[in-house]
């Protein structure tokens, strides 16, 4: 049945690579909104809009790697389990 | 404001009909939350219908609903453990809700609610606040390491990082679901008038499952982020 497939590890690693473009962007985004309303309310142009734009990029970076890092475990987990029952079925 | 449509929408023409209309003849009501009222009474029958006699072997509505629910059930729990059931409803409700209100966008004379931002960013906005909620009474003051990152030195750096990477959530989860869908009634809309009936049916096998792929993709970000809520900062 449809829904029993996304148990599925490929299925879930799949749709979260599709996720790591936009929250590379979004964070970026994010940054540069807060710097720049901030800059408007402290009248500061443009201190804070480089700071917070610097921020958002390092931020979409970091979640970007934290995304590549969760799948790439998840596949090393599933390697090593399917090691060890091979292991074991040999014995 | 961002809306498809030359189409004709038939909950708009029923309150211009009913005479709820200001004087610039636009309905008192927007669309989107005339759709919302929809989704939400179909969802209030179609429960109550499906739970009304239970039975040992499930049959009709309620075997739908068991398989959806029973299927997405062993999904969090094979991803949370035993401390998904205390998100499980909320995530289930957030899925059934997305789906119907993407599915409800295919049907002649109506629009999904989805392909508007404000319904979206209501639902993350929820999201958003819920699991820091439940990040604060879980954890206490110990909540801030989530955001300080493990090197102490490095916590002005890391702070502003974190904080940012967790406003951009509900940002990412709104505009992807917007997006998304709202390019999908646009296609189809444009199609439609390219070769009306013809050209559109194919399209729309692609689109119920990019439906349900959207549907399920928020289910699990929301997940995903209840679930490091729980976890111990590290």
């Amino acid at each position: 049945m449809f829904f029993k497939n996304w148990n599925d590890e490929y299925v879930t690693s799949l749709l979260k690579a599709s996720l790591v473009g936009i929250h590379l962007v979004t964070a970026t985004f994010v940054g540069l909104a807060i710097g720049y309303f901030l800059d408007k309310w402290l009248k500061t142009k443009p201190v804070f809009t480089i700071i917070f734009l610097l921020f958002g990029i390092a931020a979409g970076y970091k979640n970007m790697y934290m995304e590549i890092k969760g799948i790439y475990n998840k596949k090393n987990n599933e390697n090593n389990s399917e090691n060890v029952k091979n292991e074991n079925d040999k014995k | 404001m961002l809306e498809v449509a030359p189409h004709v929408l038939l909950l708009e023409k029923l309150m211009d009909v009913l005479g709820l209309v200001d004087e610039h003849g636009h309905s008192l009501v927007p669309q989107h939350i005339l759709y919302t009222w929809l989704v939400m009474l179909m969802l209030i029958v179609l429960g109550w219908v499906g739970t009304r006699k239970l039975e040992m072997i499930p049959k009709g509505l309620q075997n739908f609903w068991e398989i959806i629910i029973g299927g997405l059930e062993d999904f969090v729990y094979a991803n949370m453990g035993p401390v998904g059931a205390r998100v499980f409803p909320l995530l289930m409700t957030l899925f059934i809700f997305i789906l119907f209100c993407n599915f409800i966008g295919l049907f002649p004379g109506c629009n999904a609610p989805t392909a508007n931002l404000n319904t979206n960013a209501a639902l993350a906005i929820a999201v958003f606040v819920w699991y820091n909620v439940l990040g604060v009474k879980e954890h206490g003051i110990k909540y801030i390491k989530h955001f300080t990152g493990p090197i102490a030195w490095l916590i002005p750096l890391m702070l502003p990082m974190e904080i940012l990477s967790h406003l951009a959530r509900p940002l990412s989860l709104t505009v992807r679901l917007f997006g998304n869908i709202f390019g999908e009634e646009l296609v189809l809309l444009l199609f439609f008038m390219l070769l009306p009936v013809i050209a559109t049916l194919p399209i729309y096998f692609l689109y119920s499952l990019a439906d349900t792929i959207q549907a399920f993709i928020f289910f699990m970000l929301s997940m995903i982020y209840f679930k490091m809520t729980f976890e111990e900062a590290h």
